[in-house]
Parts: structure tokens; sequence; C-alpha cells
């Protein structure tokens, strides 16, 4: 350790000292010597002498952490529905090994049989998703170090949670340049342009999502998912699924929990057993996050229950308002709405982002509760989109600043009648 | 009387508290008075170097209020006035030479109505005690206070127990509250600690309405007692003053001599001692590190960890110093991934630091930041320990985007630097927030 000290304060004169050779690129220097060191700045003359113990970096590593179980559920799920689907029907031809099957191939035999084992999942898994979160993480934190050394500033830690989030919520069979264009649209229009880490209004994963799923709807679009293969496009040809939501969509099905039971249990639904962005399919992996979020305090119990809530709420009351044979995704039962789709994830992950929600304690239920009730509405009422999480969690993003307005406005008001 | 519970806040649990234990102190060689003590004064220097003065003899006026003075502490010779740039006077020292020989200080007498025991108290350098509220500076003596908060506890982490300072003094607590009321139009409050029985003597006190308050820091903060008992309307002036400082206007009431002593404590982890001394005003701070300046990486606070200014270890006491506290500095201490590692021993208000599982009551400190300066992203932490009515985050975007006026719809009028404190504390981006706060009410003063 103490090796490792004396070889970093030797490198950092090159950065540190105005004038020196590398001094342009310092902040770059900085976030490699802070993740090894905690910084050495200490507190000023007058103030405050003490300070807690944790910083952003902490922060944005717990909920790194509480994404760890989605992560390895999506590794494992995405050969897992990869070795299901080419079972089906790959059977009789050749099967073509990825770069990282070439160094551990599978035992096709079983895997053939659709008795793959954990282990080729695994592989297979990471075959795709390794590339996913290098390309993810390589193309934000290069355009977020470029923008911190014309700003001349430290390289804030946000985009690591954005970095995970983003493989998480795309399909596993993503070309990679598609998902390179998401990234570099989220970090430069979704963060950059309005400042940096903390002055952002929409969520940058979600901004992700959201460019993608607009620009290359051929491969994002919510209506079915392809499982993720080895050949050229990633895909196993001739296999798609529709998702839960767009079996439940049409108006023409008048009783879609029974519909939804025809081909998928609560059981593999909750633990997510089904294709699809493989990170925010387990619901059980979702929840392990949210209990460690909540452990720690990081993210804010009130926009979770408030969504959770919210989406319960508004799947009754929608269903009272309008005619009963309304159908659609209206007729699931509530509760279902929970273990279909991202909504989960998107209110445990995405929509607890201290930056793109309210402040407010009140404005937190309030936001909670509106994503829950617009991804409701756009799940039943638009005639367009299965899915309503990811555009409902924007929509209320910008709306977060009003929602305090109008908390802090009462907040002013109740100080002035004090009077 | 009334209680009060304050539920948002933190006390820190931090090593170092003061046995309650009072010696006196030995006398120093030198005594000095900073004028960097009391911002806003521009001082006008009334000795010169060679000079030989009296006790409670006025060392310097402020310019901006004239007949604000600020007196010798101690009897001897003028050692050297220093001066910063633009000859701005920064403090003068004065070279103790035996027994105190007074100046004499007039008092007000039992018929003097406002202005003339303004006039006393400015006379004989008693004035800069006080503060006011709004802006947290010396009042101006033509300043006419809606109500005088005497604050008789202090909730800040190591600080000095105000009734442990102030016990025996009734007289002199009674004396000075019943000149207090003659300064103001409306009442003199007393804040206490509810339950605590050391504070008998203060509940004792005549013509005061005492409030009690319990609940963690910052409960003994008067920015939190004003914001319970009587919220400042529009225009409103409170003056605010510790229970140590009624004592030594009550002292000179009495006597007439200028209060040349008072009680401090010496706190920290990295004190040679902790225990309360009664020690000269202005004294050299070698008196209390046993007799010669603390060496080592420590960093001498003149205040307590959450509000108070670095000391040079052959620095002086301050004018009103209770508590001088003495935590290790960290100079080049890094933490290997500190950051990544669960820390169950460091003490943090947030559970993402593990050390929640494990709670100890006496951490030891250092000065270090644990991490790097961000924008702010509010995870909730400073809602959690403001203690007052605002939101402070918004507080902070307002001054920052320089609209003071929204500042002070959002609260800025309630708050100063120590109000404000444990939301630098806790918060993971560094966050200096006192300082925000402090240019935002330079700014409102600038702007009148």
């Amino acid at each position: 350790m103490q090796f490792l000290r004396r070889l970093i304060d030797k490198q950092r004169r090159l950065y540190h000292e105005p004038g020196s050779k590398l001094h342009r690129i310092w902040p770059v220097f900085d976030a490699l010597e802070t993740f090894l060191f905690a910084p050495s700045d200490r507190a000023g003359k007058t103030g405050v002498h003490v300070r807690d113990y944790a910083d952003l970096k902490r922060v944005m590593n717990t909920v790194i952490i509480a994404m760890l179980p989605c992560l390895l559920w999506a590794i494992y799920s995405t050969g897992a529905q990869h070795f299901h689907a080419w079972a089906k029907v790959g059977a009789g031809t050749q099967y073509v090994s990825g770069w990282l099957q070439a160094l551990l191939p599978p035992t096709l035999a079983t895997a053939a049989g659709g008795g793959a084992s954990t282990f080729d999942c695994l592989v297979f898994g990471l075959q795709r998703m390794l590339p996913i979160l290098i390309v993810s993480y390589g193309t934000g934190l290069t355009i977020e170090m470029v923008f911190s050394v014309i700003r001349k500033e430290e390289i804030s830690e946000g985009y690591l949670v954005s970095g995970m989030l983003i493989a998480l919520i795309v399909p596993a069979s993503i070309p990679l340049w598609q998902l390179a264009c998401g990234v570099a649209f989220a970090v430069v229009i979704g963060k950059e342009v309005f400042g940096g880490t903390g002055m952002n209004v929409f969520n940058p994963a979600m901004v992700c999502r959201a460019f993608l799923f607009f620009a290359f709807p051929a491969q994002m679009s919510g209506d079915s998912v392809w499982v993720a293969g080895n050949n050229p496009s990633h895909l196993i040809d001739g296999w798609s699924q529709p998702t839960p939501l767009a079996i439940c969509k049409p108006n023409t099905v008048l009783d879609a929990s029974s519909m939804l039971a025809n081909h998928h249990s609560h059981a593999d639904l909750f633990f997510g057993n089904i294709a699809g962005s493989a990170g925010e399919m387990s619901k059980f992996c979702v929840l392990i996050g949210a209990f460690w979020l909540l452990l720690t305090g990081v993210a804010s119990w009130r926009t979770m229950l408030g969504g959770v809530l919210g989406l319960l709420g508004s799947a009754l009351l929608l269903q009272w308002a309008l005619p009963a044979n309304y159908g659609g995704p209206l007729s699931l039962q509530p509760f279902e709405h929970l273990l279909v789709g991202g909504f989960l994830f998107g209110i445990v992950f995405m929509a607890t982002d201290p930056v793109s929600s309210p402040e407010t304690d009140l404005g937190k239920w309030i936001y909670g509760a509106a994503i829950g009730l617009v991804t409701i509405m756009v799940r039943a009422i638009n005639p367009a989109y299965p899915e309503g999480t990811m555009l409902s969690i924007l929509l209320l993003n910008a709306f977060a600043p009003t929602i305090d307005h109008f908390v802090v406005g009462r907040n002013i008001k109740r100080r002035l009648r004090r009077q | 009387m009334t209680t009060h519970t304050i539920k948002r806040g933190f006390d820190i649990p931090i090593a170092g508290q003061p046995e309650p234990v009072l010696v006196e102190a030995s006398e120093p060689a030198f005594v000095g008075l900073e004028t960097a003590e009391f911002p806003g004064c521009k001082p006008s220097p009334l000795v010169e170097e060679g000079e030989a003065v009296t006790t409670g003899q006025p060392l310097f006026r402020d310019k901006q209020d004239r007949s604000v003075l600020f007196c010798s502490p101690a009897t001897g010779v003028v050692e050297r006035l220093e001066f910063g740039e633009r000859r701005h006077l920064l403090r003068v020292v004065v070279k103790v030479a035996g027994k105190d020989s007074f100046h004499s200080l007039p008092t007000a007498d039992a018929g003097a109505d406002r202005e003339q025991v303004a006039a006393a108290l400015a006379t004989s350098g008693l004035w800069p005690l006080l503060r006011q509220r709004p802006l947290g500076k010396v009042p101006h003596t033509s300043t006419v206070p809606v109500a005088i908060f005497v604050n008789g506890m202090d909730s800040a982490p190591l600080a000095a127990c105000p009734a442990f300072a102030t016990r025996g003094q009734e007289r002199n607590l009674q004396a000075g509250i019943d000149l207090l009321r003659r300064l103001g139009t409306g009442k003199v409050y007393l804040s206490l600690r509810a339950g605590d029985s050391k504070q008998d003597h203060l509940r004792g006190l005549r013509g005061v309405e005492i409030h009690e308050f319990r609940g963690p820091h910052p409960s003994g903060l008067v920015g939190t007692h004003i914001a319970h008992i009587r919220p400042l309307k529009a225009g409103e002036v409170a003056f605010t003053l510790r229970a140590n400082d009624v004592v030594r206007i009550g002292q000179w009431q009495l006597t007439g001599r200028y209060p040349h002593h008072q009680v401090t404590a010496t706190a920290g982890s990295a004190a040679p001692t902790r225990q309360y001394f009664h020690v000269r005003q202005g004294a050299q701070l070698s008196v209390l590190t046993g007799g010669k300046p603390l060496a080592g990486d420590v960093r001498l606070i003149d205040g307590t960890v959450l509000g108070g200014t670095r000391l040079a270890p052959e620095g002086f006491l301050g004018f009103r110093t209770t508590t001088l506290t003495a935590i290790p500095e960290g100079t080049n201490e890094r933490d290997l991934f500190g950051w990544a590692l669960p820390q169950f021993g460091k003490l943090s208000f947030h559970r993402s630091v593990f050390s929640w599982l494990f709670r100890k009551r006496d951490y030891v400190l250092d000065a270090r930041l644990n991490g790097g300066r961000r924008p702010i992203v509010n995870i909730g932490s400073w809602d959690r320990v403001m203690a007052i009515d605002i939101h402070p985050t918004f507080l902070v975007r307002a001054i920052q985007a320089g609209d003071i006026e929204e500042a002070v719809k959002l609260g800025l009028l309630e708050v100063t630097e120590e109000d404000v404190a444990l939301c630098t504390f806790v918060d993971p981006c560094k966050i200096d927030v006192g300082a925000i706060v402090r240019t935002g009410l330079d700014k409102l003063e600038q702007e009148g």
C-alpha cells in the first residue's frame, strides 16, 4: 500500500501542478487516484471541521451493489433463454459458438434437449453481457472524461450507476453500435448539456432507453422480444415471443389474467423465467435490490411506496371508472401489473434517482403515485404502446420541479402565515 | 414553561467530552484581541505600541458604529498592533504586567432608558457579546430588538455546558437579565435542556420566559429556539446571547469593572486535558494546553467542530470563547478504497457506512472531508438534520443563483452558518452549506 501511495504521489506531479506536462487531463488522473485513495482535502479555516464518512462514490457504489442480483440474473437468464430457444428451433442445425464459448464450449448434446447446465448459461450470458457492459461504460465514461477535462472539474460518479442501469434495460440481442449511439445521446443530450451530474432533468439511463426505443424500433419495440444468439445479428432466427403486456394489450382480450396464465405462471413472472430485457425480468432480484436500497437509506421509500400504491390504486380506479367490457390490460388483477413489464425495476432503480426526482418528501409521494397512474394509463388506455413505465418516468421527471415548486410554495405560505 | 421536542437532527458521537471539573488557569504572559472575531467591524485603534493600558481600557473602536469599544482584558503594555492589507487592524497584543488595575467603566443606573443602557454596554466593551437575528452579526447600537433570546444550553458536539460554566453565578445572571430587560421592547426568553437538573440555578431566574428543548442537535441552537418560540416577522430583529455572556454583563453591572475572566472548556480527542478553566479573556492558548503551544498534527478550534475558527497553536483565546476543541488534523492520511469497504469503524449519519451495526459513543474524527466535492445530489440527508421548517436545498440553490429575494422567501433570514452546519457535516457531496448561506446573508446586507 505504501508502495502504491509513493507511486501515485510521484505521478501526481505530472498532472496536478499547473504548467506540468499532463496538467490538462488532471481530472482523469484524479478519478483514478481517488478510486484508490480518498482525497486528501481537509475542512477550511472556519465552519464545519469534521465530515461524515459517506461520499458520492459510496452512494453510487451502494446503488451498484443493489443492482448486482439483477445483473447476475441477467447473465444467467440470457443464457437460459438462449438455450431454451435453440432447443426449440435449432434442432438439426449446427450450433455456432461465440467467442467465450469457443474457450468454454457448451455440452450441446444436453443443451439441445433443453437441459443446458447453469455453467453453460452463465458462459453464454457473460458472452453477451460483458460486451454490453464494456460498451455502455466505455462510451459513457469516455464522454464524461472529455467533458470534465473541458470543464476542468473532477469527474463525477453518476455515470457508474447509469452505465449499469443501461446494460440491464436493453435486450441482450442489441447491436453494440446501437447501444453506443444510445449511450452517447443519453450522456451528451440527457446530462452534459444541462451541466453534468446533479443538473440533469431526465434520468440519463431512461433517456438512453427512450432514444433506442424510438430510433431503432425494430430491435427495441415493447411488443415482442427476441432471444440473443450467435449469428451476426446476435439473434436466434425465427424465434420471437410477445411480451406479457403485448399478450394482454388488445381490447378484445376480456380476461387478461387467464390469457396471461396460459403463457406464463405467476412464479415465472416473479422469478423472471421469461425472455425480455434481462436485467428487469426478475421481480425477485429487483426486490432484493429495493431491500438493500432501503436498508442503506440511499433511495427514497416514499417514491417506491407511492409508485406501487399509485399503480395498484389507478388500476382499481380505472377498472371501476371504465365499462366492465373495456378489456385489455385493465382486466388483469391489479397486482399482476407489478409482475409484468418493467414497472418494478423502474420505480425502484430509475424513479428514485435523486437528481431527476422531486426533493421534498410530499413531492416524492406525488411523483411516485403519478408514475403509477401514467403507467397504467399508457398500458390500458393508450392504443400504441403496451408498456408505459419508461414514458411515465420521463414525463414525471419533467414535472418534478413543478411538483417541488408547489410543495415549497406551501412551505413559504405556511411560514408567512405565522406573522 | 413550554417544552419543545426537536425530532430532526443528529448528535455526532465524537470523542473528547470535557470533564465537569473547573480549575484556575495560570495567568498568561500575553493577551490578544483579534478583530476577525467581529465580522463587519472596521477597527480603528485607540492605543499605540508601548502604551500602558489598564483592564477595561478601550483598545480599538468600530468605525461603523463609533460608540462600540473593544477593551483590554488585562493590565500591561501594548506589545504590538498587527495590521493586514490596507492597514486593516488584525489584532492587538498586550504584554500582561502584574495585578489588574481597572479602567473606570460607567454602568447603567436604575433609571436608565434603552439608549443609555445600550451606550453603557458599548462603552464598557460588552456590546459585542450580543448577536442579532437575522444575519447573526453584532447589532448596531441603535437597533431595538423585539425579543432577547438567552441560550442556557448548547447541544453542539463537545460544547462546554453553559449550566456548568455558570453555576454559582446566580447574582450576576440575575443582574444581567435585569439589564437586558431594559434593552428591548419585548420579552427575554431563556432556553434550557429539558429534564436537566444541573440547570436548576438557571430555572430560578426571574423576569425571563423559560422554554425547554429536548432532542438531538440542533435542539440547542438559538436559531432553532427562535423558530419554535417566537418566529420573527419581516423587519423584526432579536438579540441573542449565551448564559455565559449574561454572567459577564451582570459582573460588570454589579462591580463597574471589566469582566476579564470567563469559563472555557477544552475538549476533543487531541486536547491534552479535557476540563473547564477559569481563564483570562484573550489569553495565549498555551495556558490551556499545558504551558506550551500544542505541537503535532492537531487542529485547534475556537468553538466546536460544527462551528468555529481554526487557531494557530500560539494564538489567543477569543472574546467569547467558551469551548476550545482540539482534533487530529489528518494531514496525508488517505484511506485505500475508503468508498468501497463497509467501514464498520467510521462514523456516518448514513446507513451506507456500516458502522450503524456497531454504534460507538466516541469516534475520533479528524478534519478530512472524506470525499471529493460534487454538485448537489440530494439524497434527503439535509432535510433529516434541519430542525427549522425550511427546505435547505432550495435555499442553497436560490443563493447560488443570486436570487436573494427568493432566498428570503425560502427562509434565509431564519438561519446562519450554525443552523446549517449539520447539513454540511452529513452531505456526501461535501458542500460547505454554511459558507453559501453566509454569502447569501452578506449579499442581502449589501442590497439592504
